[in-house]
């Protein structure tokens, strides 16, 4: 009976969670109404019905419902039909710990609880069979008192709260005490019920699941629902009453309930009932061959639709042995080929499996171009040509030397694989196995040669490649041919220069002589001949100076040269510069002891003054280079075995000297002075440095990306350096622009000699040891935003290379539009345009 | 929602695009041997890409190529057929041998059709790529069997092969026969397609050392996979059955390509049946053309199982089926016969390129290679017979018109009939006209045979034959514009059936009128020729005469006014005077050269360095044409003057017959255009 009031409560509370949002004071009325309705019966069957009709509903796999639906009761029923099915479920879990929580609903919450308990108890009986169920009540006797508490409990607490269902409840006790002696049945909780009506009767200690020891020292024993104290009667009774209680007739069928403190005296049906137990004998009234009735998860009485307990694990077991036994049987079957299992498919489907079906038969439908990768097509091989013919053309095959030729190249550089052969029928045509080989490596190729797209320019004119640029004829004039051969010297002629004016040209040459040339005849005004290898002469650039300066091993010699006859020719200009002058020359000295400068005078020396020697400037090392400042007062020099300090500035009319340099890294190898700023430029082995003279100051640093440095010239504007290399480079810087090139160039075919610019015209020029002389027009624009133009002119190659050097020097004509070079062939050569 | 979000090393960009080899094996948990061979199948090649992240020597895989050969289904297979391995294994050594073949049954098979329609999503597309798999299935067609290569994979690339040249012939659609040393080269065109192969010429039967057969295998089993999608719609496209059944046995014994396909036109077995019932019955009577020895036997053995009533039915079919024989092969009257005999020297026709054979009855003697000329014979419209072959034609058959031999000893037996060497056939093929017989007859050194493949340039080499080839095209063309005038020359030989007398008549039996007309043109001609190989000599680089006739004409009439007797004299003189006349002329020119080549040179300076490398490589290649060309110039002058190319002189050099009966050939044309110019 406990049972049947927990279900409608569950329902209740169900239909109250459902309902939460939309009016819960309806929800909870009505399952009050139902309640209050007279009939036990009546109640069972509302609160079961629309259970059961929606555990149909949601299943359907019930066919009948064996529950009497009272008439009464429709309209109810109708209410709960509107619960949502889909939410009833997935609820259920819900609905508990909400109000587990939800302290207000006490009186629900302690019966939906004791609910669920039972259900549960319901479900193992269930499954547990008949054994199990006797067991229980078996328990049940034994922890009577303990059963009772909480059932008492429970009972007494909701009477107290809500009358309604204290009546309920007085109504089930009726029911049972009306209807002791009803026949057992399969419902597994008819025990409960019954045992339940028992518990509620003696019910009446409140004290709940405590230890009883703890009312020892009390009179009483408990508190009834009330709170009034139950007092001990049977246990504060002495040893003579309770043998007196022995006198009774019930004495041997009677129970102490120590709860209640009370003596309970068992009826016959219950001696009964222990009797069969004892026995090993069916509970009265039990037919143990009823028909079976499979409830299955969906009982009629269960509560909810679908049960919540977790499946057990056994039913992920197969169901043993029908199953094993098959699938030996089949095994066998085919093992022993009873069973053909690829037995010869239809005609189609052999077809299909040897690909006599069109592949391509839905070709025509459009399809969705799918996102496959785009593979490169392998190209096609190359087709034959005439020689590979059985029959060529005599004229492709091979010559005896062809054939030499062909044997000794490499197998991939030969022009074809084979050596054409001409027979004179098919007839005779041989085997060639070597067909497999070549299928062979198409096929290595095909799946081992990495593919790309390139666009292919296919072209024969290659001279589409070539920039346009203006045409040279309209850039005259420029040397453009050999004029003029000054022969005289008997080792290659190192160095060149031209006086300011123009009119001489000095030389200096291996054979250790000094030469001056007057340029429009040819001849030779002047030789001097010195100890060692002229390494570099220069005039002094200032037209009032009759200099020129000439270094040899380690010395720098200045020379007025006597060019027409006498001295007296010299302008006063000359003699001053070169007049010692009187004072500092000591502490001057003292600045630099390396380099020494000798006044040469006196007898021994009359050759060198008369020949017009009138300086010499010692130093430690061997001087390669030497530059004149435009003024004509400065030159420098450079010789690169002196290493740190080899650059030397020397002031020619104090008779000084300085190293500006004192801590270059690599050794300088050519120096340069701005044509009109206190700027100079100093060339390591790969980079440029340009200075500023008065502030004593780096101010750019020129990265040239060249390995060596053979020479630098400044342009008479100053704004542009060009920079020839050993590694045949060319190299235009332009300072505004950048540190870096503005242009490479990259034509001499071996080491770059000299570079030099035109001193008034937009020409530039350079040399090499490949013979070679090569005229540009460099033109520099005043306009800042307008690079250079730089436009090749003309190549000179008349130089004749000895011991693979070529043209070692060159220098323009101050004025002229002509170039002097001298080479290793111990020529100077002029042209002219 | 946040910031840009931060890859780490190796999540984003460029280099995870590719994949090394190394890493793709490993990430497919596959043998390298294994990944080759998907490779080959999948149709996946290494990519270049333009940074190598992972090293330079290394190859790299598209990565997204070996993202979807993880999903590859054949790759199941394969593991599959691994565990197979395995349990086959297992079995033979526990001697199950009946679990064995239970087993053997069921071994998974690798299926390639996803592939196929993976690779090649259209037709098209499959075509376009046939070269190679046709290349490689002629080549396995043509070996010998060995533990490497078995012998049902040779005999199913033979299967193959045939199956292709069998639609090739009905289709028409070959187009050009090249003989090489390596092979013969055939080009079909195949639904729009150019599809160039090569088959060996010879039975391959010795193997090569340095070739892996594994991966040739691997390819093979693509292309046998591929090629048969292909023959089946093509056989389709044009209305017959795939699988052709082929007579194995005849297969075995190399019969003729038509023979050994029992298969017939769809569309034609589907009329048999219906139609011409009357029409059999005197058909059959009045078959005098050859049957099908096949078709005979069939005929016998119905006859002996089934009831008259069924015979007559059967008979039918054969008959029918005789008759498509004749249409195929192009049975061939006696009268027709004649008028092909007469028409075949002198004047040979520009036809239809698929109808060039249409009429012939070529029969191949023993020593020449069978089934190269009976394949392009028969995708030419002729008819083909050889000693053995099913339908038994004789050598001494009426019927033939011409007889291939390649021996120079043999000798003419049959006047009804052209003895030519294999090579006329391929010639006349690739040049789309029937050429002249007397330059192939028998004990005659063929002119050259030259690839139809070259394409020629300005600046490239024409050889000889070439020039004479496009001559004689040019002049076909214009005989046939005119072939109405000239008529009357060809009704004088229609009554000779030697055609060595034909050709030998044509010279003498010439009208009066013309002799001395073609007299003077000889001559001209000669003296042309000659001029131009001097002129060849003196500036071999402007090369731009060629031998046509219409450019000969125009120059001779400029050429008249010099003296035509006094040649080499009167060249050198004019050489002599010219040259001053150059020196003036031309000194501005060639300042004007040596200007421009200077300026290049030094336009060469300035050039960029990306351009610098390309401008190098084609003017190397220029330079290489030219000296090509230019050694193949002199060695041609060499083989004119008599030598051999290394400038010996030829020991014994035959007499060339043929040459001045083609040049008769050409004389007549000039007349004619003479003729029409008058």
């Amino acid at each position: 009976m406990n049972k049947s009031k927990v279900t409608s409560k569950k329902v209740v509370a169900e239909t109250k969670v459902v309902n939460n949002k939309k009016s819960e004071p309806i929800a909870v009325s009505e399952p009050k109404k139902s309640v209050s309705k007279p009939t036990t019966t009546a109640t069972t069957t509302v609160s079961k019905s629309p259970v059961s009709t929606i555990t149909t509903q949601i299943l359907g796999k019930r066919t009948k419902t064996p529950v009497v639906r009272d008439e009464e009761n429709e309209d109810e029923k109708l209410d709960f039909g509107n619960i949502d099915l889909n939410n009833y479920n997935s609820e259920d879990d819900e609905d508990y710990e909400s109000e587990e929580d939800d302290e207000g609903d006490d009186e629900e919450d302690v019966e939906s609880q004791n609910g669920s308990i039972v259900y549960s108890e319901s479900e193992e009986e269930e499954e547990g069979g008949i054994n199990k169920a006797l067991l229980e009540a078996e328990e049940s006797l034994v922890e009577y008192q303990s059963e009772d508490d909480s059932g008492s409990i429970s009972s007494k607490s909701s009477s107290s709260t809500t009358t309604t269902t204290t009546t309920t409840k007085k109504t089930n006790n009726d029911e049972e005490e009306v209807a002791p002696n009803k026949q057992w049945t399969n419902d597994p909780n008819q025990f409960y019920d019954s045992d339940d009506s028992s518990e509620d009767e003696s019910l009446v200690n409140r004290i709940g699941n405590i230890p009883l020891e703890w009312y020892d020292d009390y009179d009483h024993i408990g508190y009834d629902v009330d709170g009034n104290k139950i007092m001990k009667t049977e246990s504060m009774k002495d040893s003579i009453d309770k043998y007196l209680d022995q006198q009774d007739p019930n004495f041997w069928r009677t129970v102490y309930d120590k709860v209640n403190d009370k003596k309970v005296v068992l009826s016959d049906d219950d001696m009964a009932l222990l009797k069969s137990i004892q026995n090993k004998h069916f509970i009265p009234g039990y037919d143990p061959y009823a028909d079976w009735y499979d409830s299955g998860n969906n009982h009629p009485d269960s509560i909810h639709p679908m049960h919540n307990a977790p499946v057990p694990k056994r039913s992920f077991f197969p169901n043993g042995t029908d199953e094993e036994r098959e699938i030996r049987r089949l095994t066998k079957a085919i093992r022993m080929g009873w069973i053909k299992l690829n037995k010869k498919g239809k005609k189609g489907e052999k077809d299909k499996k040897d690909g006599n079906f069109d592949l391509w038969a839905d070709e025509g439908e459009e399809k969705e171009k799918t996102k496959g990768i785009r593979r490169i097509a392998a190209p096609k091989q190359k087709l034959p040509g005439n020689v590979e013919s059985f029959n060529p053309p005599e004229e492709y095959l091979l010559n005896e030397n062809e054939l030499k030729a062909w044997h000794l190249m490499d197998p991939r550089e030969r022009p074809h694989n084979f050596i054409p052969q001409k027979y004179q029928s098919l007839r005779q045509l041989p085997i060639y196995n070597k067909l497999i080989k070549e299928r062979f490596e198409r096929c290595l190729d095909l799946y081992l040669c990495p593919r790309t797209t390139r666009v292919k320019q296919f072209t024969k004119d290659p001279t589409k490649f070539l920039p346009t640029l203006p045409k040279p004829q309209d850039l005259r004039p420029f040397p453009s041919h050999e004029e003029i051969q000054f022969l005289g010297h008997k080792a290659r002629v190192r160095s060149i220069s031209i006086s300011p004016n123009g009119q001489w040209l000095a030389s200096g040459s291996d054979d250790c002589t000094i030469k001056i040339w007057e340029v429009s005849s040819t001849r030779c005004l002047y030789s001097l001949e010195v100890e060692s290898e002229v390494q570099t002469v220069a005039w002094n650039p200032n037209p009032i100076y009759n200099i020129l300066a000439v270094g040899y091993s380690n010395k720098i010699i200045i020379i007025t040269p006597p060019l027409f006859g006498t001295q007296t020719e010299h302008s006063p200009e000359t003699e001053k510069i070169l007049t010692k002058p009187p004072t500092d020359s000591s502490t001057e000295q003292q600045q630099n002891k390396s380099v020494n400068w000798y006044q040469v005078t006196g007898a021994d020396k009359a050759k060198l003054l008369e020949k017009g020697v009138r300086i010499e400037i010692h130093h430690p090392f061997t001087v390669k280079n030497l530059t004149w400042h435009y003024k004509g007062d400065y030159f420098s020099t450079t010789s690169p075995e002196e290493g740190t300090r080899s650059v030397k500035i020397h002031h020619l009319s104090k008779r000084a000297t300085q190293s500006p340099f004192r801590k270059s890294k690599t050794p300088n190898q050519v120096t340069r002075f701005h044509p009109n700023k206190p700027i100079f430029f100093v060339a390591d082995q790969n980079i440029i440095r340009v200075y500023d003279l008065m502030k004593q100051e780096l101010i750019k640093k020129l990265i040239t990306g060249c390995r060596y440095i053979s020479s630098i010239d400044i342009h008479p504007q100053g704004d542009n350096v060009i920079m020839g290399g050993y590694d045949k480079k060319v190299c235009w810087f332009d300072l505004d622009l950048s540190v870096r090139p503005y242009k490479v160039l990259n034509y001499h075919k071996m080491a770059v000699r000299k570079v030099i610019y035109h001193p008034t015209l937009p020409l530039f020029a350079s040399c090499s040891d490949d013979l070679s002389i090569h005229v540009f027009h460099g033109m520099v624009y005043d306009d800042l935003l307008q690079n250079a133009l730089i436009v090749p002119l003309k190549i000179l190659k008349t130089h004749e290379s000895i011991n693979d050097l070529g043209v070692l020097d060159i220098v323009f004509h101050p004025k002229q539009p002509w170039i002097f070079s001298s080479g290793a062939d111990s020529t100077i050569r002029l042209y002219t345009n | 929602m946040g910031g840009i979000k931060k890859f780490k090393k190796g999540e984003k960009g460029e280099n995870l695009k590719f994949i090394t080899r190394n890493e793709a094996v490993k990430k497919l948990q596959i043998s390298l041997k294994i990944f080759r061979k998907l490779c080959i199948l999948k149709g996946i090649h290494p990519r270049d890409p333009k940074k190598k992240f992972k090293g330079k020597h290394k190859t790299y895989y598209y990565s997204k190529d070996i993202k979807y050969l993880q999903n590859e289904k054949v790759l199941e297979i394969i593991r599959a057929r691994k565990v197979f391995k395995d349990r086959e294994k297992k079995l033979i050594n526990k001697k199950q041998f009946g679990a064995l073949k239970n087993l053997k049954e069921n071994r998974p098979m690798i299926t390639l059709d996803h592939i196929i329609k993976e690779r090649y999503p259209t037709f098209q597309d499959a075509l376009k790529d046939l070269d190679d798999c046709l290349s490689l299935i002629h080549l396995f067609a043509n070996m010998d069997a060995s533990a490497k290569v078995r012998e049902n994979q040779i005999l199913a690339c033979e299967r193959l092969a045939r199956e292709f040249q069998y639609y090739i012939i009905q289709s028409k659609s070959l187009r050009k026969v090249f003989v090489s040393v390596k092979g013969v080269y055939y080009q079909a065109d195949v639904m729009g397609e150019t599809i160039t192969w090569i088959t060996p010429l010879n039975y391959l039967s010795k193997k090569e050392k340095e070739v892996d057969y594994g991966v040739m295998i691997s390819f093979l089993e693509f292309y046998q996979a591929l090629m048969k999608f292909v023959n089946y719609r093509l056989f389709t496209s044009i209305g017959l059955t795939y699988p052709p059944t082929i007579d194995d046995a005849k297969l075995r014994k190399c019969d003729s390509l038509i023979n050994i396909f029992e298969s017939k036109p769809q569309q034609q077995t589907k009329t048999n049946n219906t139609t011409k019932k009357s029409k059999s019955t005197t058909a059959a009577a009045a078959a005098t053309t050859p049957v099908d020895p096949k078709l005979k036997k069939l005929e016998e053995k119905i006859s002996k199982i089934n009831s008259k009533e069924e015979k007559e039915i059967k008979e039918q079919i054969v008959e029918e089926d005789t008759n498509m024989l004749q249409v195929n092969s192009s049975g061939i009257s006696k009268d027709f016969e004649d008028l092909v005999g007469n028409e075949s020297d002198n004047i040979p026709k520009i036809m239809d390129v698929t109808t060039l054979f249409k009429g012939f009855h070529f029969y191949i003697s023993r020593e020449v290679p069978r089934h190269m000329l009976e394949f392009v014979i028969l995708s030419f419209g002729g008819r083909v017979s050889f000693p053995g072959s099913g339908d038994k034609v004789k050598e001494v058959n009426q019927s033939i018109t011409h007889q291939i031999v390649d021996r120079s000893n043999s000798v003419k037996v049959h006047n009804t009939r052209e003895y030519i060497q294999p090579q006329w056939v391929f010639d006349s093929v690739n040049s789309k006209l029937l050429l002249p017989y007397s330059e192939y007859t028998i004990g005659v050194i063929p002119p050259a045979h030259l690839s139809p493949f070259v394409e020629y340039e300005e600046d490239s080499y024409i050889p000889a034959r070439k020039q004479a080839l496009d001559a004689l095209i040019n002049s076909k063309e214009f005989a046939d514009a005119k072939i109405n005038t000239n008529a009357e020359q060809d009704d004088d030989n229609d009554n000779d059936n030697d055609n060595r007398k034909q050709v030998d008549s044509d010279g003498e039996s010439d009208d009066e009128d013309d002799e001395d007309l073609e007299h003077l043109e000889t001559r001209y001609t000669e003296e042309l020729r000659k001029e131009q190989s001097k002129k060849r000599k003196s500036s071999e680089v402007d090369d731009d005469d060629e031998e046509e006739e219409d450019g000969e004409e125009d120059g001779e009439e400029e050429e008249e006014e010099e003296d035509g007797e006094e040649e080499s004299e009167s060249e050198s003189e004019s050489e002599q005077v010219a040259k001053p006349v150059l020196t003036k002329k031309q000194r501005d020119e060639l300042n004007k050269q040596k200007q421009a080549e200077e300026d290049t040179k030094l336009a060469e300076l300035m050039i960029r360095k990306k351009d610098k490398w390309i401008y190098n490589k084609v003017k190397e290649t220029n330079q290489q044409r030219a000296t090509a060309n230019q050694t193949l110039l002199e060695k041609r002058n060499k083989v004119e003057s008599g030598k051999d190319v290394n400038g010996n002189v030829k020991v014994a050099p035959q007499p060339k017959k043929p040459a001045p009966l083609v040049k008769k050939s050409q004389q007549k044309q000039q007349q004619a255009s003479k003729k029409q110019k008058k």
